[in-house]
């Protein structure tokens, strides 16, 4: 299946009310989902999530800073794991509240078997609160971050 | 022009050139020529020159070069585009580089050389030139992000295997991503993936194996805890032929993590894993805790039990610092 293929495939799904579709061919499977943003969370959610890391059985709560919920754009990890703000101990964070971040900009690390994933910043705006404290494990699809949008 | 010396010289293999007969051949001054084979030194060719005498080879640079590394590869996975450098930062900079401006699944980055070569969290990776491995995978698998870890295994299983297959040693793995040969490290792997908790835009896996390293080309610091496939047997590898062989050992585990889950590959670490059964130090989340490694489970995280302790722990993200019997 290639990227051709894949476009074809939307675009057939754009005239009709299909809401979920799995294409396989050999190897690869291309799952669609369409829905608000708001379906597609609770989809997820509806998914079985992989056992808690160690350690992990109180998640970290947000922290008190926490912004008004209006406007304001939550960013979620995508993984279990070990939530880092920094590249490296000694170096400085990627964002700290009151950050001006551009979409695509990296906001922190997760950790998870030595794999790091970057987590970016999938809008501009300001960082307006920082859910997770540096070094602490996080479960899929918790909050890390609100992004007030200008 | 650095090509045309090295015809000549591969010719007349072991024998004497005179400066004269090159020059004339190529076209240039005797000292044109001297400049020219300044050059091919520097690229690790070993070029005696003898006054009244003139040039010979004695040895070439272990390159790595794409025609011979697919021409090596029985799997077509890998066998698409292949990026070398001769110094890079790191090559999994280089690889998250090109994914970022659409780079293809399958592509391979290598380099002789690293100047910022990683480890975990910033930490240092030794990357002398001309004697080890440094590579990273471009990969764009249709898998959930929450799976995505699980590579870091896979790519550790099938780096063993290739390593078995080329030295006739025996490999262990360090949970989640060493490699140990008699005791002692030899690569390490780090991958980075890009992730939005629905789609997995991509997953680089890097890979450092000491190779031809000898013990000096080691800090004195890491140099009891680190060693290569050449101190273990005494022998020199085609760099080449290693990367080869380990592309299509992962290429076939590849496939079947993708088709049947990480729990196919389980017997194969199962087999090798340098922990199970062992008193650990393990440090997560800012403390360390001692207690019993128990092995690894179907989705690929660290089963451990707490000294003191009945319940079994399943770690996603932590750190084995120490290690006995």
């Amino acid at each position: 299946m290639n990227l051709k293929e894949i476009k074809e495939i939307l675009e057939l799904l754009k005239g009709s009310d299909v809401t979920e579709l799995e294409v396989a061919r050999g190897e690869n499977v291309l799952k669609v989902r369409r829905g608000t943003p708001g379906e597609i969370r609770q989809a997820a959610s509806q998914l079985p999530v992989a056992a808690p890391p160690a350690g992990a059985e109180e998640p970290s709560r947000p922290v008190k800073e926490a912004a008004p919920k209006t406007s304001a754009k939550e960013i979620v990890s995508p993984i279990v794991g070990t939530f880092y703000r920094a590249p490296a101990p000694d170096a400085s964070p990627f964002v700290e509240v009151g950050t001006r971040v551009t979409k695509g900009q990296v906001l922190c690390i997760i950790e998870a078997m030595k794999i790091m994933n970057q987590i970016e910043s999938d809008a501009g705006g300001t960082v307006t609160a920082i859910l997770v404290e540096n070094a602490q494990p996080v479960a899929y699809g918790q909050p890390l971050f609100h992004i007030t949008q200008d | 022009m650095a090509e045309l010396l090295r015809r000549i010289l591969e010719e007349c293999e072991g024998r004497f050139v005179s400066g004269q007969d090159i020059g004339r051949r190529m076209g240039m001054s005797r000292a044109a020529v001297w400049k020219q084979v300044q050059g091919l030194r520097r690229r690790g060719f070993g070029i005696e020159g003898a006054r009244g005498a003139g040039y010979r080879l004695l040895g070439r640079p272990d390159v790595i070069e794409e025609q011979e590394l697919f021409s090596r590869l029985s799997r077509t996975d890998f066998r698409k585009h292949f990026v070398f450098f001769h110094v890079t930062d790191s090559t999994n900079s280089g690889a998250a580089e090109i994914a970022g401006k659409g780079g293809a699944h399958g592509t391979v980055v290598c380099a002789d050389s690293q100047t910022g070569g990683r480890g975990r969290l910033g930490r240092r990776w030794e990357s002398p030139p001309g004697v080890n491995l440094y590579f990273s995978l471009l990969l764009r698998p249709f898998l959930d992000p929450l799976r995505a870890p699980q590579l870091t295994l896979v790519a550790a299983i099938a780096l063993a295997a290739a390593v078995e297959e080329c030295s006739g040693l025996r490999a262990s793995l360090k949970w989640p991503n060493d490699l140990y040969l008699e005791g002692r490290k030899a690569a390490g792997i780090l991958a980075e993936m890009s992730a939005d908790p629905d789609r997995l835009r991509h997953v680089v896996i890097g890979v450092g194996l000491n190779v031809n390293a000898g013990s000096h080309d080691f800090p004195e610091a890491i140099r009891g805890k680190a060693t290569s496939l050449k101190i273990l047997t005494g022998r020199t590898f085609r760099r080449v032929e290693v990367l080869a062989r380990f592309l299509d050992s992962f290429a076939d585990r590849y496939a079947a993590f993708l088709s049947d889950g990480f729990g196919a590959l389980l017997p194969e670490w199962a087999r090798r894993d340098a922990l199970a059964g062992k008193h650990v130090l393990l440090r997560y989340r800012e403390e360390e805790a001692r207690g019993k490694a128990l092995g690894v489970d179907e989705s690929g995280m660290f089963l451990f039990r707490r000294e003191g302790s009945a319940r079994t722990e399943k770690v996603v993200s932590g750190e084995i610092l120490e290690f006995g019997g």
